[in-house]
């Protein structure tokens, strides 16, 4: 299958540059197709609620890349509900660039990105949403809404591309400073989006849904936390994409009825699992979906799987639905993502403790400063608390930047070692 | 003594407090303390930072949280448990009501820490005589320097190289704040003071920067400077390489002072091209009636040496391998070329040399850039060619010229191997090749092979597992050659480069890349038989032109 989509890949890359219309035509119909496979023949190693995020997470991507000029494209980290509540879809960097990726057509973009002027050093994520942007694949969206965390990119790509579109451009800045005058300050910027959203759409937001939203947001926190509970004794076969699938979910997703159903599935899923077994690890940052030894090592294996990916819980504060911008405000600054480092490391180990993990995996994408600049510290401190620490570089967008014999040796000799903690 | 970094530092008001605050101006000789604590992939200014923190034993800093990077510099310092005082001021990407509001809260914090730190209380008459910086004029001619941090080996670097006076306007430099009322205390002072802070010439943190892209009438030229690793300034690069009216160099440091020698010959290069160079020597003649010039191009693979006479014609030319020193392989060079022209050294009227080795070359009685050559040397093998690509040993280079053969802008690599000549050196002697073998197999091959690494070391173990699977030669070459071509096509991107392309230098023989050059850039390069020696007739000319003026 790999072999297909790569020839697939090499082929809508000689399109991109000469017809973006094709390309963008090509790649849909990849997705289509996929997603025609995911619904009717999916993988049946998957528990249910999986096998449905994953047609949960194409049909969004569909959608919005379908018709971009009436999505509304946002940074990875902004609450979504209001977007929701007018069922507005969006276009993520992290989101779209992983199916990029997927069909192996990252590289042209990247190239059109680097043409333009951005650094071989930005992320890949970023990059490619803004070659895609400049190759004229990806269609001008009808606004931006950005914010200002959790790095510099979120910053960067937005406003840059606001401007090459030449389409509104709405910004949050969030404090990282956790105090309530912070809340209030974001609650406010989030009432004037709600504002600049009316006035580019020309419609009108139903506070009663926007509240329906909020509540499904609340709702499948609640759900998420159980499973976390569940997840401490249990093994459910899964994969490394379904973590990364899991990211739309508990961000851009969140307050939609399909993140609801699925963290209900989900729960469900784990009461029937069987006992926990193998080696357990937490993984920071995002995934590298793709590459081979990682798919090879932790998919649908009984030696050693991933329970919980960080950027899949950094999020789950209190939320209030008769507050909601008060709620969705709380999200962004009691992020564990924001502010200084030791709150993602003391989130992470909290986690790790909880669900009994035998260790953690610590992903340098190439790029995010954020990440790398903590990584001496993380390792340090979870060590600390228990959790041996594997510091691992890679990308995850972009091929060029992560040698698979590297990523495979290191990989293998750290569960080797925690085979042997073990023992 | 209390170190800063950011322009957005409140230093008067930690002065207020006696805290005699300094700018850091980190020149580290290497990152091994600060990779050992994050990663290599910080940029060289975060990675300094610490590295100098440790060295000179610092013990009280402010840092502004303006990047991701000086956030981390941060935490790492907090955890190495060494500072007395550290603190990392909230600065917002606004600077509307709301967030000064906001800022001040965050001024008063600081200063209730760092009084309860020192044990002292707030002067205003400290604060005050702290403003001391004076803005420059920006009417006077001048070079303007923007882009991430340059710091005082910068200025000094790109001050020795211009006759022109050089503004530092990189994102810490132009700090310069104004208190037209004396407050009577230190909320007063915050009330004033915060708004101001917040509203100097924004750096390409905030939101709203469009006050940084006016160009004052005294700018001469723009150097543009990067870091690896610094997302900031590759963006406002971007917007403003294609814009800018002025002509503008962008050059890519690491804070550390191994970059000097890459750095000199894009700086001296530029000067020349804005004719503010510092040495223009002024050539005696040494014969009358016959003249001729010799050009010597010193590169770092090979030596190449041309001899021309008073009507332009080459009548002696040579390449030699560089070897082991400079003047060694340009004495060689010079020889042979002498003796093909029939002349002796004595029957030159002057040698310009050019290259790395130029400076170092004893006999030479000029020197100027390989830049400058190589566009007066394109432009002598094909009066046509308006956009140049060199591949060079260390260098690659996209340069555009106008119909004189004069520089109207160029780029080069950054300090990185990939896309060079001694990238395809490494690869052919990983496949047990001569670069010549390579060039022709490159032709002969079947099925596209992608050679993801840009990495020179990693994509030799890319190139060695791929003879492992067996994949045959010529479809590795045809990759590292499109790898190559994607890296030099993204150059001349940059650059805005326009038909017709002329490729110089070594590798132009090389039959392979130059397939995969033309079919990315949807155009033919114009290949002259003497394209190897192209940046010694640029010098020889020079040298000819300089002469009969």
């Amino acid at each position: 299958m790999a072999d297909i989509v790569e020839k697939f890949g090499q082929i809508v890359n000689k399109e991109i540059p000469k017809n973006p219309d094709t390309a963008r035509k090509e790649l849909l119909f990849a997705y289509k197709a996929f997603n025609v496979k995911l619904k009717h023949a999916p993988d049946k190693r998957l528990p249910k609620s999986r096998q449905y995020m994953s047609t949960v997470c194409m049909n969004e991507h569909i959608k919005s890349f379908s018709n971009v000029g009436d999505s509304a494209m946002v940074s990875i980290f902004l609450p979504c509900e209001v977007l929701r509540a007018m069922d507005i879809s969006t276009v993520f960097a992290e989101g779209f660039s992983a199916y990029i990726t997927g069909a192996y057509a990252e590289r042209p973009m990247i190239e059109a990105a680097e043409a333009a002027g951005i650094a071989e050093t930005y992320c890949s994520y970023h990059k490619i949403l803004m070659g895609a942007a400049f190759s004229k694949v990806l269609p001008k969206p009808k606004f931006i809404i950005n914010t200002s965390i959790v790095c510099d990119a979120n910053n960067l790509t937005f406003r840059a591309l606001a401007d090459y579109y030449d389409v509104p451009q709405f910004y949050i800045d969030v404090p990282t400073d956790t105090e309530e005058d912070s809340v209030k300050y974001v609650t406010d910027q989030l009432r004037e989006m709600t504002k600049f959203i009316e006035k580019n759409t020309g419609r009108k937001l139903d506070e009663d849904k926007l509240k329906a939203c909020v509540a499904r947001t609340r709702d499948s926190i609640a759900n998420f936390k159980k499973c976390m509970e569940l997840k401490k004794d249990k093994y459910l076969p899964g994969d490394i994409t379904s973590e990364m699938y899991e990211v739309f979910l508990t961000h851009t997703l969140f307050g939609t009825e399909e993140t609801l159903k699925y963290s209900e599935m989900l729960l469900e899923d784990l009461k029937n699992a069987e006992p926990k077994k193998g080696i357990r690890l937490l993984w920071m940052h995002t995934i590298p979906y793709f590459q081979a030894p990682l798919r090879e090592r932790l998919n649908f294996s009984e030696k050693c799987q991933i329970i919980t990916c960080d950027t899949n819980f950094e999020n789950f504060v209190d939320i209030d639905p008769e507050k909601p911008y008060e709620s969705m405000a709380r999200k962004m600054v009691l992020s564990s993502y924001n502010g200084p480092s030791e709150n993602r490391i003391n989130k992470a180990a909290e986690v790790a403790k909880y669900l009994d993990v035998d260790g953690v995996i610590y992903f340098c994408h190439w790029g995010c400063k954020q990440t790398m600049g903590a990584a001496v510290n993380a390792k340090k401190k979870l060590e600390e608390a228990g959790f041996p620490t594997l510091v691992l570089n890679g990308d995850g967008g972009d091929r060029r930047n992560t040698s698979d014999g590297q990523v495979l040796t290191r990989l293998d000799a750290f569960i080797e070692m925690l085979e042997d903690m073990k023992k | 003594m209390t170190y800063y970094v950011c322009k957005y530092s409140p230093i008067e008001l930690l002065d207020g407090f006696e805290a005699d605050c300094v700018r850091l101006e980190p020149l580290p000789d290497n990152f091994d303390t600060a990779e050992s604590l994050g990663h290599p992939n910080m940029c060289g200014y975060g990675k300094a930072v610490i590295e100098e923190v440790f060295a000179r034993d610092i013990k009280e800093m402010i840092l502004v949280d303006c990047c991701d990077v000086i956030r981390r510099v941060y935490d790492i310092l907090v955890e190495s448990g060494r500072m007395d005082f550290i603190y990392l001021l909230e600065l917002p990407h606004k600077s509307g009501e709301a967030e000064t509001r906001l800022f001040k809260k965050q001024l008063k914090k600081l200063a209730e820490a760092y009084g309860a730190f020192s044990g002292r209380n707030f002067s205003v008459e400290k604060a005050m005589a702290s403003f001391t910086e004076t803005k420059k004029n920006p009417n006077e001619k001048h070079i303007r320097i923007l882009g991430a941090h340059g710091g005082k080996f910068l200025y000094k670097t790109v001050s020795e190289k211009f006759s022109l006076p050089v503004h530092d306007d990189t994102c810490t430099g132009n700090r310069s704040l104004e208190m037209t009322k004396t407050p009577k205390d230190l909320d007063e002072f915050i009330d004033i003071y915060a708004p101001l802070l917040l509203r100097q010439t924004p750096c390409m943190r905030m939101l709203d920067n469009s006050a940084r892209r006016s160009v004052s009438k005294g700018t001469a030229g723009v150097i543009y400077h990067t870091m690896k690793f610094c997302d900031y300034y590759s963006f406002e690069y971007m917007n403003i390489k294609n814009k800018l009216d002025v002509p503008l160099l962008k050059i890519e440091t690491d804070c550390t002072s191994q970059s000097e020698g890459q750095l000199s010959t894009r700086l001296e290069a530029f000067a020349e091209t804005l004719d503010a160079g510092m040495n223009r020597r002024k050539i005696e003649m040494k014969t009358d009636g016959k003249i001729y010039t010799a050009g010597i191009d010193s590169g770092s693979t090979s030596t190449d040496a041309v001899i021309m006479d008073k009507d332009k014609n080459i009548i002696g030319k040579a390449i030699v391998a560089t070897g082991a020193g400079a003047t060694n392989g340009a004495k060689k060079a010079l020889s042979l070329a002498l003796e093909e022209a029939g002349l002796a050294e004595s029957d030159l009227t002057l040698i310009v040399t050019t290259g790395y080795g130029r400076e170092n070359i004893s006999f030479g009685e000029s020197s100027v850039t390989e830049i400058t050559c190589h566009a007066k040397g394109a432009h002598y093998l094909n009066p046509r060619a308006r956009t140049v690509i060199d591949i060079g040993g260390q260098d690659s280079k996209a340069i555009r010229i106008d119909e004189n053969g004069s520089v109207i802008s160029f780029v080069m690599n950054d300090k990185c191997a990939a896309g060079t000549g001694r990238f395809l050196d490494m690869m052919a002697r990983t496949m047990e090749l001569s670069l010549d073998e390579m060039g022709e197999m490159g032709l002969h091959w079947k099925n596209d092979v992608t050679i993801s690494n840009m990495c020179t070391v990693f994509a030799e173990s890319e190139v060695v597992s791929l003879v492992a699977q067996d994949t045959p030669p010529s479809d590795i070459i045809h990759g590292l050659n499109n790898s190559v071509a994607g890296k030099t096509v993204s150059l001349v991107k940059r650059l805005g480069g326009e038909s017709e392309y002329i490729m110089t230098g070594g590798v132009a023989k090389n039959k392979g890349i130059v397939a995969a050059l033309e079919e990315k850039l949807g155009s033919k390069l114009f290949i002259s038989e003497d394209a190897q020696l192209c940046g010694a007739i640029g010098a020889a000319l020079i040298g000819m032109e300089s002469l009969t003026e």
